[in-house]
């Protein structure tokens, strides 16, 4: 018995899939399928914790404080970078 | 005291390293080196004296990028439509017996002349760290700040700080 999954996914990842489908000739359930048990089995092979997750999210205000702005460096890292 | 920074070898001896914190001990000794040399899915840097193969610290770094969430659509357009790049240094730490010694630092900066080297060639916006409580006065001070991430901390217990410093700020220090 077959059910379906929905999820969102990036537009890279989906152009990604669509060509290797096309070009494999699979069917898209039957790769989407095969990725997540390979996904599953790789990521139990591994205890949680050594795990780094590629991928962070934050949100807007984050980006725009943090991120997205040019701050002036501290005494201690033009230090640091001057160190031989 | 001559200390150099590379890349972890196979054949180094992990096996004695002791920094007084059993995750950091516990990570290098036993998955560093599957981490980097069958998985792929991170580098360690070890700080040695020349010619050894027993590392006295260790950084662990891995590729990453950051997504934003619940873009509002009128702003769309400013914000970049894609994973931002960036360098993630996921574990740091100094063997007991050489603490105190400027190794930590050592190994940082040899990251965030990585993270330049990686802007360059490949993009990058900036590190992230993963600081233990004890360590953020130390990140602090070097222009580290919070970052809040909705998604994607280490599945370490304490949940450690996430922070960022932007590869701007680190570019117009060396100048």
């Amino acid at each position: 018995m077959q059910t379906q999954v929905s999820g969102y996914i990036s537009q890279e990842t989906k152009t990604t899939f669509e060509a290797f489908a096309k070009k494999s000739g699979q069917k898209k359930g039957f790769i989407l399928e095969q990725a997540l048990l390979h996904y599953i089995n790789a990521r139990q092979e591994l205890p949680e914790d050594i795990v780094i997750p590629p991928t962070l999210t934050i949100d807007q205000q984050t980006f725009d404080e943090l991120i997205d702005k040019e701050k002036a460096p501290s005494e201690a890292l033009k230090k640091l970078m001057h160190e031989n | 005291m001559k200390i150099e920074i590379r890349k972890l070898h196979k054949n180094d001896d992990r096996s004695s390293f002791s920094s007084g914190d059993i995750e950091i001990d516990r990570f290098f000794v036993n998955f560093a080196g599957q981490n980097q040399f069958k998985h792929k899915i991170g580098t360690t840097y070890v700080a040695c004296m020349p010619k050894s193969n027993r590392p006295l610290g260790y950084a662990t770094v891995s590729i990453g990028s950051i997504n934003i969430e619940n873009i509002k659509k009128k702003e769309f357009s400013k914000l970049p439509n894609y994973p931002i790049p960036i360098l993630r240094l996921a574990r740091l730490g100094v063997d007991q017996n050489y603490q105190k010694k400027g190794l930590a630092k050592m190994l940082l900066r040899h990251i965030l002349f990585l993270a330049l080297e990686l802007k360059d060639k490949v993009g990058c916006v900036g590190v992230v760290v993963d600081a233990k409580k004890e360590a953020l006065s130390f990140y602090e001070a070097l222009g580290f700040e919070i970052l809040p991430i909705t998604f994607g901390e280490l599945g370490i217990k304490p949940t450690p700080q996430t922070m960022f410093l932007s590869i701007k700020t680190i570019q117009k220090a060396l100048k």
